[in-house]
């Protein structure tokens, strides 16, 4: 319309230069500088100051921040702390402009529990390590360890400042350092936003968990040099973006967006102690202990009945739920290697660990990302006095090429020492399959485990229904022979052959008969005892209860084992 | 959970929870009908069940229970029934199912319930709107068993739910049904033999045994006499015969409804066949033999029976909310439910005979008529709805539903239970008791739900209710987790949702209860297992427009944050914005929600096609250029200013095609296109401000920054619009939006008495906020090339849908576009991995697939059996099996070739290249008519 009113009276108007205010506007401005005294210069430069890092950037790099669809530093605080509270903002002039030098430093409220945090101000020098910074954020590290206090970082960084030189790599080894010196004294939870590469990879995966929303990148360095290097074109969402992250478990979890991000650390948060010297936050629940699993009766019973029988996979995690209070639980690392869940749960109050084979999933076999994700978890419960509840059904781990090749050995191993280690109380439910190697390593009674409870549907044994070769090896041969002969006799060959199919399946069901089941294991006092379905929540709760009134919460204190 | 507990729109939200215990009434007759000793077992799920926990508890009962079913327990994790949060777990009872898949299960599920009231003492049962509340058979069991279903008793169950005995009831009680016949070849009969001695005389000739019935009216002798000769394979009429009948009658309809079309039907037909439709009796005789032909039913001793029926040509569904004790009924106003997509209920609104009234007396000319001619139906269906009920013997809330066509109303058919939509009609009505000894002495019942229980423990002893006007108007939006084109998409999480606002009622099964002990909100996953609803949306209004405008402000202010999640609440907001843009009382048909969808995907194809970035890179572009060397430094710097300001609330829009569909009905009113150009009526930076409204960016202080407009563009818009509000008040009167932006563009000369300082200033800011806001007239530009304003409102509230919406392969076309099936590249289907391939689920069952078959997305493919554990593999997009390449039980690798496929949608390749390029083109070609 504007330019058609132009075509028809070419610009009859004399050119103004636009604004974007409001001439109209007839509220005074502020007192004038004119005539003050001495003291209020004084005070007025202490106002300046204090709320220089909040003033430190312009509108337009805000505007910058924004239009990639990202919050600045100050914003993500709001959306963490608690309504009503004020962070405690640390070191707000730390650097040569006195604006805080592009990291945020400061202790907020997150559900009445004093946090740590601190975040890259991308809106200021693009949230770069300079020469001085890297010790801005050290020190907030160690006062997150010193205090005792969980860790949040909001990661969102370019990098080292180049023209600070080497003062920008030291800056971020003085970080390092820091963050690895408070690893398994307090907690720490690492969102990245953003685009963060090379040191602002290393650093946050020194945390405890990492959690990315989707549009971000972070890695080793950014397509641009894998492009200059290699030669290889790739996206940065295909080179470090969460579907890459979530599914090596690089990311412990991925979310959607910034404040989905944000909303998952609080939730996280729930779950973590301050430090390795408390327990884990309790919270009374209104969920009976003694409330009747009946569901995990009707899971069970719909699954071995149904055509598979046994063979039925099921979802570990609807076991988990049921037992959990109010049917709450977290689960981390839920993109990778889902044959094995990890998830933080409460019962009867306490937190717990649950480490879950999912036989819905690769018939929840332990393979070298399983493995990982299980000895991590594990690790990181016995660090932080978080009891743990085993939840086994496997029929063992992953065997191959691929996974021999890609180190299964190592891998499987990480997962056995964890486990070893693990030092808080720790429960074994066997659901089903428990067989050979996996049996004895995933939290079996020699292994440590304080208790081994044994759903009626357990199987212990060395292996599956081939074991029949070794136990009626002598049986099985004079069955052979005797198809044998048979076809030798004049039998047709098919008709041979079925007979022997036949006899094999009697003995594959005797075998699973008399050797797949709980007996053998509880006659040796491997197995505690046998539970029902139904009483699954009221038996690991009383036993939970048992053992965490005799444990004392504090640091890990035995020898430093060799670890992978 | 009574007094003392704070308001909050969840918990205790006044138009929907109060307490409800008689039993602590002043009054020794109110007293009398105490409710809190019942024990009752809730069978069924949905809403209703949290609903009736809630409201049953209100009532003083201690004792209610309910069933959990595999489904809800064990069938998906964090699918488990959030009503369990606030459930003792002792009254929870485990069953497989509520319903039972077969008759014999339902027959056991019926005798599972009756055990369990038995063991744990449940003296009532509740069945909500779940299949059994139908159920005559359940009902008559319960109440052999000694139990009380809160519900319509077995009686009232065969009399209303029988169709063809309510069919027959309804006449005899003057209802009004569709006019025609159903009897055309008994007619025939008697046409050759009038009376019962030519019928016996002709029966006898034959050799037929007809018994004859004790109240036998001549119609029913000459059916008898029909069914003896269909029995022994004689004819007794000729085709010739029938057709002459047939002609007369279909004289005769016509004649009695002038203008109007009838349908004759086959007695044997079904599914479209054996039907025709016709508006003149001379073609009758033809259509009876087509018919018959299409249906076989030509040949000797076929019953050749022939329906003659209105053709019921635009549907409008409403029914009748009643409620009765068997002796007393009353109707409590109505719903219209005419929203709705292939028979499933979108949106139901209240029809009261109070709220036609007044605004008919509001409204002038045709639209004065209409809302007359309604309020006429709306009292002859609440008068006959009585009638009906009071002639079954209702004995508690039931449902009285009619198509509605102009001025007229047929009855279809009375639903014998509680429905989905009764909160529509408790919130417009209350029902007063009052002690017929002692006019002082009464009690208001504001559920309907408590109305039930009440009667189920008290029957006869309740007098006759005078129902009371409460809201003037109420609504409800059925909240499905559905994709943008309206099909289920089940398996979302719930990861957040928005308190409810003051007003909203929220029936959503509990699933916004929090953790009880934590506090936090709890992922809920939706599972699909049942139907797609996922809560009830209501809200009131002292008339239907306010009802509506308050609905459309929980549409607009309702976050659902989660994963994978879709629903339909951004279609809701789109329909509901369409009616309060255009008229509250717009009266669509049944079938107006496809094509308004299909209206939707042409939005949503066309503004795939428009890019807003780059449209405004070239806007800066050009503005700078335009501006010259003087003002285009400060030209560009005001741009970047704007940039997120203005592309944010765009981009948004142009995503969401529902959204796209409410801000273009909002807007209607604001510009005019002519010559190709978009002319603003209103000040483009307060439609600016709107949109940002809209999408509910401006209005959530204390929610994340990223969740509303960006702090920078505030202030802007702030500072924009208290320019423009100081700048309305400087001329002498008001002048319209086109004169204050000529005067202001064109005008050197100072104006409204500012000094050429302030003139210039005033002038300056006003380019300065204009600036970039030629965005904003892409949107009309678009809906104009889509012909958006095609479906629109007449003068008598009757809805125009063009032709083009109306037809099947363009509907179904938009729905791709809406929703782009899964597609792929692949023409073969590979190993997920390494195993044992099986067919079949086990030897004795049948195979998944086979060449030849088509599979839908999610049919279960094959089984791999890895280590002992048999993994069921799913389809991930829809096609045929065009080959198998394995045999059944062999060891395949992963990533090994199992079936040859013909996918349904291939993936297109599209080069991104030329995308852009063609995209760029169609946005400069936008923008020509823009700049």
């Amino acid at each position: 319309m504007k330019s058609k009113a132009k075509q028809q009276e070419p610009a009859p108007q004399a050119a103004v230069a636009p604004t974007l205010d409001n001439p109209l506007d007839e509220t005074p401005t502020g007192p004038s500088g004119d005539a003050v005294s001495l003291y209020d210069r004084v005070l007025a430069d202490a106002h300046d100051l204090r709320s220089k890092p909040y003033a430190a950037s312009s509108t337009l790099q805000v505007m910058r921040q924004h239009a990639k669809g990202r919050m600045t530093v100050w914003e993500r605080i709001d959306v963490l702390k608690d309504k009503g509270t004020q962070p405690v903002v640390l070191y707000q002039n730390w650097g040569r402009n006195l604006d805080g030098a592009s990291i945020v430093t400061a202790v907020v409220k997150i559900r009445g529990r004093d946090v740590a945090l601190y975040g890259h101000d991308f809106t200021v020098r693009a949230g770069s390590m300079d020469a001085t910074n890297g010790r801005k954020l050290a020190n907030i590290i160690y006062l997150a360890g010193n205090r005792g206090i969980p860790l949040i970082g909001m990661n969102d960084s370019a990098g080292a400042f180049v023209p600070a030189g080497v003062g920008g790599l030291d800056g971020y080894a003085e970080a390092f350092t820091a963050l690895r010196r408070i690893s398994g004294v307090v907690p720490s939870i690492m969102c990245m936003f953003g685009f963060n590469a090379g040191g602002g990879s290393y650093l946050p995966r020194q945390g405890s968990f990492m959690i990315q929303p989707a549009g971000t990148f972070f890695g080793l360095t950014g397509p641009g040099v894998v492009k200059s290097a290699l030669g290889e074109d790739v996206t940065p969402d295909d080179l470090g973006g969460p579907k890459v992250h979530g599914a090596s478990g690089v990311s412990d979890i991925t979310v959607p967006d910034e404040v989905a991000a944000l909303r998952t650390a609080q939730r996280l948060l729930s779950h973590l102690p301050n430090s390795n010297r408390v327990a884990p936050p309790f919270e009374p629940t209104s969920d009976p202990i003694d409330r009747r699993t009946i569901e995990i009766e009707t899971l069970l019973r719909t699954a071995f009945n149904s055509p598979s029988g046994f063979n039925t996979p099921l979802d570990v995690t609807i076991l988990i739920q049921q037992v959990c209070d109010h049917g709450d639980y977290f689960e981390l690392q839920p993109d990778r290697a889902r044959n094995a869940v990890t998830a933080f749960g409460r019962l009867g109050g306490h937190v717990v660990g649950f480490v879950a084979n999912n036989s819905a999933v690769a018939s929840g076999q332990i393979d070298i990302d399983a493995a990982y994700k299980i000895a991590r978890f594990v690790r990181f419960c016995s660090i932080y006095n978080v009891p743990v509840i085993f939840m086994e059904d496997t029929t063992g781990f992953l065997p191959g090429r691929e996974q021999e090749s890609r180190g299964i050995v190592q891998a499987g191993r990480a997962m056995l020492d964890a486990i070893i280690d693990l030092r808080t109380p720790r429960i074994l439910l066997i659901v089903r399959n428990a067989f050979g190697g996996a049996y004895a390593a995933f939290n079996s009674t020699a292994t440590g485990a304080d208790v081994v409870l044994a759903l009626p549907t357990t199987r212990v044994a060395v292996m599956g229904t081939a074991g029949k070769e070794y136990t009626y090896k002598k049986e099985l041969q004079q069955t052979r022979a005797e198809a044998a002969a048979k076809t030798k006799a004049g039998m047709d060959e098919k008709e041979a052959t079925a007979w022997l199919r036949s006899k094999e399946a009697e003995f594959n069901q005797r075998y699973e008969r008399e050797l797949m089941n709980p007996r053998e294991a509880l006659s040796l006092g491997s197995i505690s005892e046998i539970v029902l379905p139904t009483d699954l929540r009221a038996e690991l709760g009383r036993h939970l209860e048992f053992l965490i009134a005799r444990y004392t919460p504090g640091p890990w204190e035995s020898v430093q084992r060799e670890f992978h | 959970m009574h007094t003392t507990k704070p308001t909050d729109a969840y918990t205790n939200n006044p138009l929907i929870h109060r307490d409800r215990r008689l039993g602590r009434s002043q009054s020794p007759w109110v007293r009398s009908f105490a409710c809190d000793d019942m024990s009752v077992l809730v069978v069924c799920r949905g809403p209703i069940r949290k609903e009736a926990i809630d409201v049953f508890r209100e009532m003083g009962m201690t004792k209610v229970g309910i069933l959990l079913s595999e489904k809800d327990s064990i069938g998906y994790p964090r699918a488990l029934s959030p009503e369990l949060r606030v459930m003792d777990p002792k009254h929870v009872h485990a069953v497989r199912d509520y319903t039972g898949a077969t008759k014999d299960e339902r027959i056991e599920r019926i005798q599972q319930m009756i055990a369990i009231c038995r063991e744990h003492g449940y003296r009532y049962v509740f069945a909500g709107y779940g299949f059994m509340a139908e159920d005559a058979e359940f009902v008559r069991t319960l109440e052999e068993a000694g139990l009380v279903f809160i519900g319509p008793g077995s009686y009232t169950q065969r009399a209303a739910g029988a169709k063809d005995e309510a069919k027959r009831t309804a006449i005899a009680n003057d209802v009004s049904v569709t006019p025609g016949v159903n009897d055309a070849a008994a007619r025939t009969l008697l046409a050759k033999y009038p009376d019962t001695a030519a019928l016996e005389k002709v029966a006898k000739e034959h050799g037929l045994t007809v018994t004859a019935g004790k109240n036998d009216t001549l119609e029913d002798s000459a059916e008898r006499v029909l069914q003896a000769g269909y029995a022994k394979r004689i004819d007794l009429y000729t085709i010739e015969e029938l057709q002459e009948q047939v002609r007369k009658i279909a004289e005769r309809l016509l004649a009695e409804n002038p203008g109007r079309r009838f349908r004759l039907k086959a007695i044997g037909g079904g599914g479209g066949k054996g039907q025709r439709i016709f508006s003149e009796a001379s073609v009758v005789p033809g259509l009876v033999r087509e018919v018959l032909g299409e249906v076989k039913a030509t040949g000797v001793g076929d019953n050749k029976n022939l329906l003659v029926e209105l053709n019921v040509e635009s549907t409008r569904h409403n029914e009748i909310q009643l409620l009765g004790n068997g002796d007393w009924c009353i109707a409590l106003g109505g719903r219209d439910c005419s929203l709705q997509m292939h028979e499933q209920k979108l949106v139901e609104i209240s029809i009261t005979q109070e709220g036609f009234a007044a605004a008919q007396a509001a409204a002038t000319g045709r639209k004065a008529d209409v809302l007359g001619e309604q309020l006429d139906v709306l009292r002859r269906m609440e008068e006959e709805a009585e009638r009906f009920g009071r002639a079954v013997k209702l004995d508690s809330a039931s449902t009285f539903e009619c198509i509605v066509e102009d001025g007229r109303h047929y009855f279809m058919e009375v639903n014998t239970r509680i429905q989905v939509e009764h909160r529509v009609s408790e919130l417009c009505y209350a029902m007063r008791f009052t002690n017929p000894s002692d006019t002082s002495d009464w009690f208001e019942v504001l559920s309907l739900v408590e109305a039930m229980a009440l009667i189920a423990k008290h029957r006869g002893r309740l007098p006759r209710p005078v129902r009371g006007q409460r809201e003037g108007a109420a609504i409800e939006i059925r909240l499905n987790a559905t994709d943008r084109a309206l099909t289920p998409a089940a398996g979302g999480v719930i990861v957040s949702w928005s308190d409810p606002i003051e007003g909203e009622v929220r029936d959503d099964q509990g699933i916004s209860i929090k953790n009880p002990d934590t506090g936090l909100y709890m992922r809920y996953r939706l599972a699909g297992a049942y139907d797609s609803n996922v809560a009830l949306l209501l809200a009131t209004g002292a008339d239907r427009e306010e009802s509506f405008g308050r609905v459309r402000e929980i549409l607009r202010r309702t976050t659902l944050r989660g994963l994978d999640l879709a629903t339909n609440l951004e279609f809701h907001l789109g329909i509901v914005t369409w009616f309060c843009a255009r008229d509250t009382w717009a009266k669509p048909t049944t079938a107006f929600v496809v094509p308004y969808l299909t209206l939707v995907g042409e939005l949503a194809f066309e503004a795939r096609t428009v890019d807003l970035e780059y449209a405004f890179q070239q806007i800066v572009r050009r503005r700078v250029a335009a501006a010259g060397e003087a003002i285009g430094p400060a030209t560009k710097l005001a741009l970047e200013r704007k940039e997120t300001l203005l592309a944010r609330p765009l981009l948004l829009l142009s995503e969401e095609p529902h959204y796209l569909s409410a801000w273009l009905s909002e807007q209607h009113r604001n510009f005019e296109i002519a010559d190709g150009r978009v002319r603003w009526l209103r000040n483009p930076i307060e439609v600016l401000a709107a949109t940002y409204h809209l999408l509910h960016l401006d209005d959530q202080p204390g929610e994340p920054a990223a969740n509303r407009i960006w702090d920078h563009d505030q202030d802007l818009l702030d500072t924009a619009l208290a320019f423009y509000e100081a700048l309305g008040k400087l001329p002498p009167s008001p002048l319209p939006w086109v004169e204050l932006d000529r005067t202001l563009r064109e005008s050197t000369t100072p104006q409204w008495g500012l000094d050429a300082t302030r003139w210039d200033a005033v002038r300056a800011a006003h380019a300065g906020h204009q600036l970039g806001l030629d965005l904003l007239s892409l949107l009309p530009l678009i809906a104009e090339k889509t012909g958006f304003y095609d479906l629109h409102l007449n003068d008598d509230l009757s809805i125009t849908i063009p032709d083009r919406l109306r037809d099947p392969a363009r509907q179904d076309a938009m729905r791709k576009v809406l929703v782009p099936p899964p597609a792929t590249k692949a023409d073969e289907i590979v190993a997920a991995m390494g195993g044992t391939y099986y067919a079949q689920e086990a030897p004795d069952l049948p195979l998944f697939v086979s060449a030849g078959m088509h599979f839908e997305k999610g049919t279960p493919l094959y089984l791999i059996e890895v280590m002992k554990m048999f993994n069921k593999v799913y389809a991930s997009f829809a096609g045929t099996i065009d080959a198998v390449l394995v045999d059944n039980s062999v060891v395949v690798r992963k990533g090994q070739p199992l079936f040859k496929v013909t996918p349904d949608e291939w993936t297109v390749e599209e080069d991104p290249a030329d995308r852009q390029r063609m995209v760029r083109a169609n946005t400069d070609r936008y923008l020509a008519q823009v700049i």
